[in-house]
């Protein structure tokens, strides 16, 4: 009898388990203007309701991480910062000083070649302004600017979460690091909210969860960089995020040269290795950033950095590469 | 904002086969059997004022199986000024004539109608919709500014559309049954960079001016 018992709470727990998986989900996106690109949520859950109130709280989250990494806005922390800190200690909250120290460490460990003292650089090139550049890039104005550029001149106090420029001129521009910050607080807000099936995409950088169904994981395209109109690969996602630098989305071609917003914080000037470089790392913000620097130091870069995580770069005359390591996420490139 | 007006202003998935093309065109001589177990593509779509009882109404119609679907899309999208409002059934692109109906599908549906005090005429109503993929040539482009339809357009005009976004003006090409946006005065220029509109289900926007532009 003990025994029948079993047997029929194993039939019912194997039937349930069926129910739920076959139970009816429903997908949901929506799309908004944040950080000064757009984002994009795409979920798959039982509930359209609960679903509704996790994207909104997910993207209520990317708007409180805008107000406090933004240089868009005179208001935001960081732009509180860069108007005060010369000489002169200023508190901030536990989660920008964790953002500015791992930044720092990011820098530490690929030689500069990540920097957030970029920001006089940032104003000059202007791509994220209303006014790019249009003329010819003065060297002389770059390596002046240069001097401002050094993360060595912020100074962190942690004992009461203080920040001091140790540089008159020194602007921080989190916009390296603070969208991939953003896609790992949003996406933990999804799971908070109980949607674990979903994929977000920050302005074509992206993280999923989950899957999309049962039998099908997310299928994420890359971006062709000098054709709007196709794909230059796929590559299939569970619980990671695939993150993009490239040199298509805010630039200028002046005199037949291409400028653009990714720039070496040594040079002053415009990578030009790559056109494009992905990289494949459940955390995004670690991710955004190798993906600078994977852009910047382009294939033949690559063998001076210790660890490899996998990647997709297209270099400068447009010829493909990618690892090994990528092979695990069913990459298809696309002819 | 409030999670409800962001909700509503937010583009939730517009997609595939409006109520507006539907009723447009010519299919509504020609309507589809309940009966016809081939059909795979559907569109189940309620114009209403009282959205949230309405998602806990199709919901339920979903889950209890009446779709034949695992995964469903799901868009809600207000409508300006006042429109009829009504539940209404596409199966392949053609309008089902549900209220003729004497089987269960047909009963279920006129339920929920009813329940939904619909039809009646709305002001500033809300569409839900639940419906699958749709791959069929775009039938219509509509034009919407700050949430509210401002602009419908045929794919067969050939011709170029301008309006004005918060961000200065946008222009819209169409030609040969594709759209796509051809001038904008935004910052970063990415809804030039988005691909054009094809089929049904595509749609560009352009954030700063808070303009969409979708194909149905």
């Amino acid at each position: 009898m003990k025994k029948l018992l079993i047997f029929f709470i194993c039939i019912f727990i194997y039937c349930n388990c069926n129910a739920q998986d076959e139970a009816v989900k429903f997908e949901l996106s929506a799309k908004k203007f944040l950080m000064g690109t757009e984002f994009e949520i795409t979920a798959v859950h039982t509930n359209i309701d609960s679903c509704k109130k996790a994207m909104y709280y997910a993207f209520k989250e990317v708007e409180r991480i805008e107000k406090i990494t933004s240089n868009y806005k005179d208001t935001t922390e960081i732009s509180y910062v860069n108007r005060n800190a010369f000489n002169n200690p200023v508190k901030i909250s536990s989660e920008l000083f964790g953002i500015i120290q791992r930044s720092i460490q990011y820098s530490d460990k690929y030689s500069g070649l990540f920097d957030i003292t970029v920001g006089p650089l940032t104003d000059y090139w202007g791509f994220n302004s209303e006014h790019p550049i249009e003329t010819e890039p003065d060297k002389n104005i770059i390596d002046s600017l240069l001097k401002f550029v050094g993360y060595k001149n912020i100074f962190l106090n942690l004992t009461d979460t203080a920040i001091t420029f140790l540089k008159e001129g020194l602007k921080i521009d989190l916009g390296g690091i603070a969208k991939g910050y953003a896609l790992d607080k949003a996406s933990e807000v999804m799971r908070n909210k109980g949607v674990n099936n979903f994929l977000i995409n920050g302005g074509g950088d992206i993280y999923v969860s989950g899957r999309k169904s049962k039998d099908l994981k997310w299928k994420v395209a890359i971006k062709h960089p000098r054709d709007n109109e196709k794909l230059a690969a796929t590559v299939e996602l569970e619980n990671t995020g695939v993150l993009t630098s490239g040199d298509y989305e805010r630039y200028r071609i002046i005199n037949g040269i291409r400028y653009h917003h990714i720039f070496n914080p040594k040079t002053g000037f415009p990578a030009m290795e790559s056109q494009s470089a992905s990289v494949i790392n459940y955390n995004c913000e670690e991710g955004v950033v190798l993906s600078k620097i994977y852009f910047i130091l382009g294939k033949n870069g690559l063998k001076n950095l210790n660890e490899e995580l996998p990647y997709f770069i297209i270099d400068r005359n447009g010829k493909n590469y990618y690892n090994n390591a990528i092979d695990s996420y069913q990459l298809i490139i696309i002819k | 904002m409030d999670r409800r007006d962001f909700l509503k202003t937010s583009a939730l998935a517009i997609a595939a086969g409006s109520l507006f093309s539907s009723v447009a065109s010519s299919v509504l001589s020609k309507t589809l059997r309940l009966e016809d177990e081939d059909a795979d593509l559907f569109s189940l779509e309620a114009i209403t004022d009282n959205s949230d009882y309405a998602v806990k109404l199709l919901e339920k119609f979903a889950k209890d199986g009446w779709l034949k679907y695992n995964t469903i899309k799901y868009s809600e999208f207000p409508v300006s000024g006042n429109v009829m409002g009504d539940l209404v059934f596409i199966k392949n692109n053609k309008l089902v004539d549900y209220t003729k109906s004497q089987n269960d599908f047909g009963k279920k549906l006129l339920d929920i109608r009813k329940e939904l005090n619909l039809p009646s005429m709305l002001n500033n109503p809300v569409r839900i919709r639940l419906y699958t993929d749709n791959d069929s040539n775009l039938k219509n482009i509509i034009v919407v500014h700050r949430g509210k339809i401002i602009k419908r357009i045929s794919p067969d005009s050939n011709d170029i559309y301008s309006f004005n976004g918060k961000s200065g003006k946008l222009v819209l090409g169409v030609n040969n049954g594709n759209a796509k946006i051809t001038e904008t005065e935004c910052r970063h220029k990415i809804c030039k960079q988005m691909n054009p509109l094809k089929k049904q289900g595509d749609y560009i926007a352009c954030i700063p001016n808070e303009i969409q532009v979708f194909a149905e």
